[in-house]
């Protein structure tokens, strides 16, 4: 059906005098549709996402496409010219062109440079490991959360948590800095930015978060507190433990690669829909988040845009915690560190 | 047969000589170190051990801007339970020849604009920790005041208050030199 479609156009545009100017581009038009359709299925096959062609457009994969696109077109065209050009000539005539295929060799390598600039500005961000360490004596087993975390760096490549066992003491500050961390109203937060020295870095406590339950942000640093989890009841510490620093990585890389999660509107919240980035109206909301959490179509468009596929499809995939729920890793935390299911 | 008899001869023979391997005292080696050392039984054949090792001429020439001998105390905690440690409540007394002088846990305290000047890892590493996890060694480092270690220490003095009595920590190889 399509292919006649096609026939009857290309019929009546070389049938009817004044369309040939159409002719080349339809075909540009239709080159371009092409590639980009190739390029949709790739990155919907990358990311294991089906993205809506609004979220596709706007991505980086489009205007990569986009760009290179018209610097091929620029180039076959300076090439054919000079294709029609290059018939047999004197050796005057040849030596009288040396000048001008110069000149368009140089358009051309410009033509190439100023594009894979170009596309190279528009590709995801690389993102940085984090470095994870316990603020005090944790009262969950810290190895335990250990082989949790190498487990995670296990499911991609381009980045890793980086572990500190040893339990870090405020006494490590300089003098300057643990005075102004003593009067900071969120301390160990204040403690956690002093450790990272400007890079991704999450600690990890068993103590109070003051006003906050479970965990505080800040650029490229977060704090995750267990004070408020109930180990008795579903998820478990674990879980929860796994879920706070997956989510705080995401927004540890947003912050510092990509110019910020979504936050919401200054004010009380009263509804969620259980947003990996959503203010917990509730304590008890973040029970069900963390059973159903899952990458929603603006986070999932969100993370694409800055970090590409690949990104997008581990986050999916460690958001969900079903590779926390499965028999290996379920009978290596019993078997290793004697946590029951 | 002969020859093999004679090689076996020869073998058990070379066998008995002593082995060039190990320290003994009494090699003539330079710079060998002091080790100074103290257990805490913990149950049954378990225990925590304590070590510093000194080395004579290092210890005479090395100082932290010129201002504190260092030691490294080196604390295996072979029990099953943490060892609780406290930079308040312990204290370490180092024992020379002119008298007994204290040693310091905490760098911060004692030198606050030097240890302001030190980077995190290195800060990290000086702190002294508030716990020494079961089947773990750590190291914690004392600082002497330069114009007090005169020599070299004849022992180590250290009080865990987790721990009760204070440990002596004593050259073992003293009564065989």
């Amino acid at each position: 059906m399509l292919v006649r479609v096609w026939e009857l156009l290309v019929n009546l545009l070389s049938s009817r005098p004044g369309t040939q100017v159409l002719q080349p581009v339809l075909a540009l038009g239709t080159m371009f549709v092409s590639l980009q359709v190739l390029l949709y299925e790739w990155l919907e096959r990358q990311s294991g996402v089906v993205l809506s062609l609004g979220t596709y457009l706007r991505s980086y994969l489009f205007k990569q496409g986009a760009v290179g696109f018209i610097a091929i077109v620029i180039v076959a065209g300076i090439v054919g010219r000079s294709a029609q050009q290059a018939n047999p000539q004197s050796w005057r005539k040849r030596l009288a062109n040396t000048l001008p295929s110069l000149r368009r060799t140089a358009v051309v390598v410009a033509v190439l440079a100023v594009a894979a600039v170009v596309i190279g500005a528009l590709s995801p961000r690389q993102v940085q490991s984090i470095r994870v360490r316990f603020f005090g004596t944790p009262t969950f087993d810290k190895y335990a959360l250990a082989y949790l975390l190498y487990e995670l760096n296990g499911q991609q490549r381009s980045w890793y948590y980086e572990i500190n066992f040893d339990e870090f003491r405020p006494a490590e500050l300089t003098t300057v800095e643990r005075e102004t961390c003593q009067r900071d109203s969120r301390p160990l937060l204040c403690y956690a930015k002093a450790q990272a020295a400007g890079r991704p870095f999450i600690g990890i406590t068993s103590d109070s978060l003051g006003e906050d339950h479970f965990w505080q942000n800040d650029g490229a640093v977060s704090v995750i507190s267990t004070d408020e989890v109930n180990p008795g009841q579903s998820p478990r510490l674990y879980e929860y433990l796994a879920h706070a620093v997956v989510v705080n990585s995401m927004m540890i890389h947003l912050n510092a690669f990509c110019g910020g999660f979504p936050r919401q509107a200054p004010g009380e919240q009263r509804e969620s829909y259980g947003g990996l980035f959503q203010f917990v109206p509730r304590r008890q909301a973040l029970r069900p988040a963390i059973l159903a959490a899952h990458l929603s179509p603006t986070e999932e468009e969100l993370l694409i845009k800055c970090f590409g596929p690949d990104y997008v499809r581990v986050a999916s995939r460690v958001v969900a915690l079903e590779w926390l729920r499965t028999d290996p890793i379920q009978s290596e935390l019993e078997r290793g560190f004697g946590i029951k299911p | 047969m002969p020859h093999m008899i004679f090689l076996l001869i020869t073998h058990v023979l070379v066998s008995a000589l002593p082995h060039p391997t190990g320290d003994p005292p009494f090699n003539g080696r330079k710079g060998r170190k002091i080790v100074y050392t103290a257990e805490r039984h913990c149950g049954q054949s378990r225990q925590i051990r304590f070590t510093t090792e000194v080395e004579q001429v290092l210890f005479a020439l090395n100082s932290v801007q010129g201002k504190f001998k260092v030691l490294r105390l080196q604390i295996e905690n072979g029990c099953d339970t943490d060892l609780k440690l406290s930079a308040l409540n312990d204290r370490i007394d180092i024992e020379f020849a002119e008298g007994d002088v204290q040693g310091s846990l905490d760098l911060s305290a004692l030198a606050p604009a030097l240890w302001d000047s030190l980077d995190t890892g290195m800060r990290s590493l000086l702190t002294y920790p508030a716990h020494i996890e079961p089947r773990e060694t750590e190291s914690i480092f004392v600082f002497v005041p330069v114009s007090s270690a005169k020599g070299m220490p004849r022992g180590l003095r250290y009080g865990v208050q987790t721990l009760g009595s204070a440990l002596e920590l004593r050259d073992r190889t003293a009564a065989a030199r």
